[in-house]
């Protein structure tokens, strides 16, 4: 999966071939035949299993004593610090994994749904009059979305944390106000939190 | 190197012209992948050998076309955020949006092949498609503007801006929807107005434009 991950970070998805992904994780074709059906199947357990690590690492930054914007701005970090530490599996998620196959599709959803649910838990904590519209929550995990692309796209994959201050403020800012989101992200700048990826991080995808 | 015409409307259209018209309706209806360069000079009318005179191969083509829609519905974006921010930024960038997807909905392959078919299929396409953004992220630099010195904006605050309205538009033409989105233009507006203006702004914003 790693190989997979790999490969379609260095040639796009249209050209990876079984080879090629063997290849690159050094294993035999053989091998791959075992365990995938083809490159799509291959692809579809690439997503599988890493929308269970985000699943995992977000959830984890929750805790019932901890106001709801301090768990979205770990959230982003957690999601942040792992794709620091797995470049092709980021290039996998955030630029190709909502147009690719079904099974991506269907990954890259679920990791959305899973912060829009963060953000609408903020909305109780915003000024009642405040009229966002219901697209709001998707807009703001868009506009992370595209700073994390931005970063990807421009090599920099490795220093993705360095974003979390401007992340923050584009996940609060419609909900928060200005202030309160630049607030926020001046306290991640100053103070950012730390999160401890689990030990198998580099090993996997 | 036999050229006939499909349509009336073809002739004193260049045969590199013909290619990619094809090709933008082969990718957008089709997809990427279901497509093929054989059907694509059948639609188009032209040989083999005429395709070969101007492309590689079918990436290289499909990176053409892309380029060749993106400059026109840019063009036309523009022309509109033009005549709207004589009055202000916010209204050119209203005109502007309202361009987009008037474009999006009358032109739903094109749309499809603009904003899903094409950035994934290699990392060229993303880079192309990244530069579209940054033509467009350009346009949005004039919101800095409308802050006091003393607010300043996030340094990146033109693509959160873009990305809000980005990814409703790419759900939206990925769920088929491409003729609803003129209607949404009042929230699409909030979205790209809200990371410089703040909530209560970007929302009066939105319903002056969806009272209009």
């Amino acid at each position: 999966m790693n190989g997979m991950a790999e490969v379609v970070a260095a040639t796009g998805y249209p050209q990876a071939t079984v080879e090629e992904i063997c290849s690159r994780a050094g294993v035999s074709t053989a091998t791959f035949y075992e365990l995938f059906r083809d490159k799509e199947d291959c692809l579809a357990a690439s997503a599988e299993t890493l929308l269970g690590e985000v699943v995992t690492i977000v959830t984890g930054q929750y805790s019932p004593d901890k106001a709801i914007r301090y768990v979205i701005r770990d959230a982003i970090a957690s999601v942040l610090a792992l794709m620091a530490q797995r470049p092709a599996a980021a290039h996998l998620i955030f630029l190709d994994g909502r147009f690719l196959t079904p099974a991506t599709q269907q990954a890259y959803t679920s990791g959305v749904t899973l912060l829009l649910s963060l953000l609408d838990q903020v909305r109780v904590e915003a000024d009642p009059n405040l009229e966002s519209p219901r697209s709001a929550a998707r807009a703001a995990v868009g506009a992370i979305e595209m700073l994390i692309r931005n970063e990807i796209l421009a090599g920099r994959t490795e220093q993705l944390p360095a974003i979390l201050p401007e992340a923050t403020y584009a996940a609060l800012v419609s909900f928060l106000g200005r202030e309160q989101a630049q607030a926020m992200a001046d306290e991640a700048a100053a103070n950012p939190p730390r999160i401890e990826l689990t030990p198998f991080g580099r090993a996997h995808l | 190197m036999a050229i006939t015409p499909k349509e009336e409307s073809d002739i004193g259209i260049s045969p590199r012209e013909r290619i990619l018209r094809s090709m933008v309706g082969s990718v957008g209806v089709r997809g990427y992948r279901e497509t093929t360069v054989s059907e694509v000079i059948k639609t188009a009318g032209v040989s083999s050998e005429t395709f070969d005179g101007f492309f590689a191969g079918k990436e290289d083509c499909t990176l053409a076309a892309y380029d060749w829609v993106i400059e026109r519905i840019l063009d036309r974006v523009a022309i509109s955020y033009e005549l709207g921010a004589a009055t202000s930024w916010s209204e050119g960038v209203r005109h502007g949006l309202e361009a987009l997807l008037g474009a999006i909905a009358e032109y739903p392959a094109v749309a499809r092949m603009a904003l899903v078919e094409v950035p994934p299929i290699s990392p060229e396409a993303h880079a192309r498609y990244r530069a579209a953004l940054e033509r467009i992220a350009s346009k949005l630099r004039g919101g800095r503007d409308y802050l006091s010195e003393d607010e300043e904006p996030p340094p990146h605050v033109e693509l959160m801006a873009l990305g809000g309205a980005e990814v409703i538009l790419v759900d939206e033409v990925s769920a088929g929807r491409a003729d609803q989105l003129p209607a949404r233009m009042p929230e699409l507006l909030f979205a790209i107005l809200v990371p410089y203006l703040g909530p209560e702004d970007a929302a009066a914003e939105m319903q002056a434009a969806a009272a209009a």
